[in-house]
């Protein structure tokens, strides 16, 4: 083994067909909007000694006017955010990249008229999230095309907070709209996976 | 019950080489490669390739799509008759402490009706024109044999990095 290398856990290795059957990527924590004034949620706990991995799915409709689903991490709003990020909408598409946001962004969600315009999906997936280095934080998020909204879009964005800053440890994570209201209904549920099964 | 479930089968960490992980067991439906990693290659970006059973022939094919390097140029390169299947792409030392998140998912690894495929994400945050990677990565190893190695190349993960292979039910 290579110097500093060190196995963490070696399961099954017999080739038994996955030795324990205690799985790890579990549920944590779920959030379910149930009114029409709220515009931003927080996982307050990573349960970080717990999962290296973490990922977020979440589902929402747009509202009627246009607006953008934005991340934050331990609640900074300062310009920290290094992101980058690349999209299509319908037939066209760009990319950007920024060392001054004070958020990523996501996904732009198109408005809607009917309300039953094609909900939007995404993930958001981190990793050692209780570390004291900068780790990336990706997002992968969709809608379809439909005739409600007459927009489809696929965003992948990255961020990480300012690597020349101090420790930024991944204490919460807030999804939040631009200027709009997330929709009754809107769900986010944290998943978390262990890297063993002690 | 653990079905659709990860289960953890080896986590490697810290300075290294590459990450070779070996023993794989068969019998899931799917692996799956996550975690956080820096390379401490002096570059500001690197790319990996991944290789099964030791095999380091010109075995393997990829492709990729998205954004690395920087976010002007959109990169959509494949090539067959490599000597490695593209894994990822993650900053490099000159980026100092700056880890890249990586998820890639294997298929057909215990099938011999069909080659062992792999397909993923690899995220590393940057500014402006920085360097940076949002991109998907895939490969493949051009063998019907059921794999029970799968070595990292051109990694070289820092004292930092984390890579975790599950299973999945």
């Amino acid at each position: 083994m290579p110097f500093g290398l060190s196995k963490a856990s070696v399961l099954g290795a017999a080739g038994s067909g996955g030795g324990s059957e205690g799985g790890t990527f579990e549920w944590i924590a779920g959030i379910t909007v149930s009114d029409s004034t709220t515009n931003s949620i927080t996982f307050s706990s990573m349960e970080a000694t717990t999962y290296t991995e973490l990922s977020i799915r979440w589902s929402l409709l747009a509202g009627t006017n246009p607006d953008n689903v934005e991340l934050r991490i331990n609640g900074n709003s300062s310009n920290d955010y290094y992101s980058n990020e690349w999209w299509t909408y319908n037939s066209s598409g760009s990319a950007n990249g920024t060392s001054s946001a004070y958020e990523l962004r996501t996904v732009w969600t198109a408005g809607s008229t009917s309300g039953y315009a094609s909900p939007y999906a995404g993930i958001v997936n981190m990793s050692n999230v209780g570390g004291s280095n900068k780790y990336s934080v990706e997002s992968l998020a969709y809608r379809s095309y439909d005739t409600s909204s007459t927009y489809g879009t696929f965003e992948y964005s990255t961020t990480l907070l300012n690597p020349s800053a101090g420790n930024y440890a991944i204490s919460s994570l807030t999804l939040k709209t631009s200027s709009q209201y997330f929709t009754s209904g809107d769900t986010f549920q944290l998943f978390g996976a262990k890297s063993s099964s002690s | 019950m653990a079905a659709n479930n990860w289960i953890p089968i080896e986590s490697l960490s810290g300075a290294s080489a590459n990450y070779s992980f070996t023993n794989i067991p068969s019998g899931y439906k799917s692996l799956i490669l996550k975690g956080s990693v820096q390379s401490a290659t002096g570059t500001f970006m690197q790319i990996c390739s991944m290789q099964c059973n030791s095999d380091t022939g010109t075995n393997y094919g990829y492709a990729e799509f998205g954004y690395r390097e920087n976010t002007t140029t959109l990169r959509t390169g494949m090539w067959d008759g490599g000597d490695g299947g593209y894994l990822c792409q993650i900053g490099g030392s000159y980026l100092g402490d700056w880890l890249s998140h990586v998820e890639i998912h294997i298929f057909g690894y215990d099938n011999t009706d069909r080659y062992t495929q792999w397909v993923g994400t690899c995220s590393t945050g940057a500014g402006a024109q920085g360097y940076n990677s949002t991109a998907f990565y895939s490969g493949y190893w051009e063998n019907t044999s059921v794999v029970t190695q799968l070595d990292t190349v051109n990694m070289n993960p820092d004292a930092d990095s984390r890579l975790t292979l599950y299973g999945r039910k």
